[in-house]
């Protein structure tokens, strides 16, 4: 099943599109965008994967699967337990509106044009964070995206004021 | 007390986090939509994220509650989204996103390409003294 993707509008290869924040390295903007890959006729699948993760006492995080259905033309609904979380698609350009991922990584979703969603209440998502320490996170990188190891920067000692 | 969040690695977060008294937040360090300067936002779960995508299991959340006071005495200059938007595409068209500062403690506006969110950009020894002392808490999730 086609995942829900946290991705960053950039430009690679001389081509404007999505890519993982991890390939812009100290360049990665400080937002990350929902996006939504579209089938072979370029609509929206009846359902995607959604990953949560929960951040436990020790600081381990657990991730958990979950489904995001469409509902009508262009919204879909996350159920988190007794929580409900809506996504619309979001107004864009029509130039803007589907963008194919420009990056270096891999992932079978990867080959399609994506849609960029929203929550409709994005307050709900730091609620959700806050009170429970979990995040939508859709397609967790790091466990999916092929290649994402070569990116990844070894420990370094971290920068202090004044020093 | 404004609470606001620095989505990083958990290194990077503790070490900014430092001890009660003396933080290890460095203004000239960071580089964004507003240029040189610390990032913060006010969307914990966007924070969260962002911290995720760059380094997976390793990533953390810094959370900055500064004193009400203190903060409201921080000479801020402030961006509508087509200001922001305009302040950005000018950074970017001068390759200057590493280096541009003002005068101000802050510049603070909404994040250019998800503006539902607004962004705090620290960037004077002023704001990063009161960011580092005893007047704002700061915690690692």
């Amino acid at each position: 099943m086609a995942f829900l993707h946290s991705l960053v509008k950039a430009e690679m290869k001389r081509k404007s599109g999505w890519c993982a924040p991890v390939e812009l390295g100290d360049a990665a903007p400080h937002y990350v965008n929902f996006v939504l890959p579209l089938d072979e006729d370029g609509v929206f699948f009846r359902e995607y994967t959604c990953e949560t993760i929960a951040v436990k006492e020790d600081g381990s995080k657990e991730i958990d699967s979950h489904k995001l259905i469409r509902q009508g033309e262009d919204s879909f609904i996350l159920r988190l337990g007794a929580r409900d979380v809506w996504f619309t698609v979001r107004a864009v350009p029509n130039k803007e509106r589907r963008l194919s991922y420009v990056g270096n990584l891999g992932h079978d979703d990867f080959a399609s044009l994506f849609v960029e969603v929203e929550p409709e209440k994005p307050k709900e998502l730091d609620r959700l964070y806050d009170e429970r320490k979990t995040f939508i996170i859709g397609c967790e990188p790091f466990t999916h995206y092929a290649g994402i190891e070569r990116l990844v920067e070894l420990p370094a000692k971290p920068a202090l004021a004044g020093k | 007390m404004p609470v606001l969040y620095h989505g990083t690695s958990r290194a990077f977060a503790t070490a900014m986090a430092g001890a009660v008294a003396v933080g290890g937040i460095d203004v000239a360090q960071g580089r964004g939509e507003f240029g040189c300067g610390f990032y913060t936002q006010d969307s914990s779960s966007n924070a969260a994220r962002r911290g995720q995508t760059r380094h997976g299991n390793s990533s953390a959340v810094l959370s900055l509650a500064i004193d009400d006071q203190e903060c409201h005495a921080l000479n801020v200059l402030r961006l509508t989204l087509n200001m922001a938007q305009k302040l950005n595409a000018r950074l970017r068209a001068n390759n200057t996103q590493d280096t541009y500062t003002t005068a101000d403690d802050a510049i603070v506006g909404p994040l250019v390409y998800q503006p539902r969110i607004e962004q705090q950009k620290f960037q004077t020894t002023n704001a990063q003294t009161l960011l580092n002392g005893p007047l704002t808490q700061r915690v690692v999730i």
